[in-house]
């Protein structure tokens, strides 16, 4: 038998199980949706605040509501995401949120072991994440850490529209980009990574800016 | 700059097909080169690093342009804390999903079976060549510890 790795069954055969992407905040550029779509995925948008998909593509439904914690004529709750859209618990689904502070709530609130159950990888901007305002700080720590008991983060970006702050030789921005994987997903002998976490792949939120760096 | 603006205003006579494919090809230039400038980037903080000289922090912290405010002293505690709470593993495969200037759409390679896949996703900073979508893998990274560990 082959190795894993050389195995076909590696990669997702999209007609047989395709997967979902969920995207919670949309903006009419938004080309994660559009490249994850045109991949195979089955992208389901939630947003209120705009009226239409801004991308007219076969594998992409827009729902013009948003997500949150509770179900009502403007908002759907992320349980009755994963339930009405049928989502199966062994499709590589990914989940990214990007909406603008509300993001908190929802992770205050939410079952993870649910999301976890449905979403191998996930992917969040956090926002306001502001080191000297240590009352709106603190609770928001402790929602990090409690996302750490189901994902592993695998990359972090900053935003650089975000209030940056410098002390001791190490960055830290206000709005950043996790992206985490399961932790049963996570390889046995991975390490943290040391210095800077930038990687090439990397794209700066503004034209023309460098990348604050992360460094751990 | 003179000579961009002179550039673009050629660009915009041109007819609408031609505009389109000249943009395209500005776009994937302005891409390599902010890919280029993270590089230069980290090179600039390691040998920051290593010169003998004062002021290290206001040097690197100029390194750094905003488009917004300036970057402001943060409470170093705090700081560490959230770094640690979003400290990312080495893991191989990873792409970027998405377009220019919209930040950090890094995962691993949505084509991948994540079930089946331990063996591919085994740690490492070197790409081992399976991610097929991106152009743009994870090739490597850059190391430099902290100025005042």
């Amino acid at each position: 038998m082959p190795p894993p790795y050389l195995d076909n069954a590696s990669f997702i055969d999209f007609k047989k199980n395709q997967p979902n992407a969920i995207s919670l905040g949309i903006s009419p550029y938004s080309p994660w949706d559009l490249d994850m779509a045109n991949i195979g995925y089955r992208v389901l948008q939630y947003d209120a605040s705009i009226e239409k998909a801004p991308y007219k593509h076969e594998n992409i439904i827009f729902h013009k509501k948003f997500v949150g914690i509770k179900d009502d004529e403007n908002t759907i709750s992320l349980n009755n995401v994963i339930t009405k859209n049928h989502l199966d618990e062994n499709s590589c689904n990914v989940l990214q949120c990007d909406i603008e502070d509300c993001e908190w709530e929802i992770l205050e609130q939410i079952d993870l072991s649910n999301v976890a159950r449905y979403f191998p990888q996930v992917i969040f901007e956090f926002h306001n994440c502001n080191p000297n305002d240590k009352s709106l700080s603190l609770p928001r720590l402790a929602i990090l850490e409690r996302i750490l008991q189901y994902y592993t983060p695998i990359h972090t970006h900053f935003n650089c529209y975000g209030e940056v702050f410098y002390s001791n030789g190490y960055f830290w921005d206000a709005v950043v980009e996790v992206s985490y994987l399961r932790n049963d997903l996570i390889p046995a002998n991975a390490k943290k990574i040391d210095g800077i976490g930038n990687l090439n792949i990397d794209a700066p939120n503004a034209k023309g800016y460098p990348d604050i760096p992360v460094i751990f | 700059m003179f000579s961009i603006k002179k550039m673009v205003k050629k660009l915009l006579d041109r007819p609408k097909r031609k505009q389109q494919r000249a943009l395209s090809l500005v776009r994937e230039m302005v891409l390599e080169m902010t890919t280029v400038e993270n590089a230069k980037d980290a090179l600039a903080y390691n040998i920051l690093r290593d010169l003998d000289i004062s002021h290290k922090d206001e040097l690197l912290v100029s390194f750094y342009p905003k488009c917004g405010r300036k970057i402001s002293r943060g409470n170093f505690a705090m700081m560490k804390r959230f770094l640690e709470l979003t400290h990312p593993i080495c893991i191989s495969n990873l792409v970027r999903i998405g377009g220019a200037n919209d930040g950090g759409y890094v995962m691993i390679n949505p084509k991948i079976n994540l079930f089946h896949s331990h063996k591919l996703l085994e740690s490492t900073l070197h790409n081992n060549n399976n991610a097929q979508y991106s152009t743009q893998t994870h090739t490597s990274t850059y190391f430099a510890p902290p100025l005042f560990r």
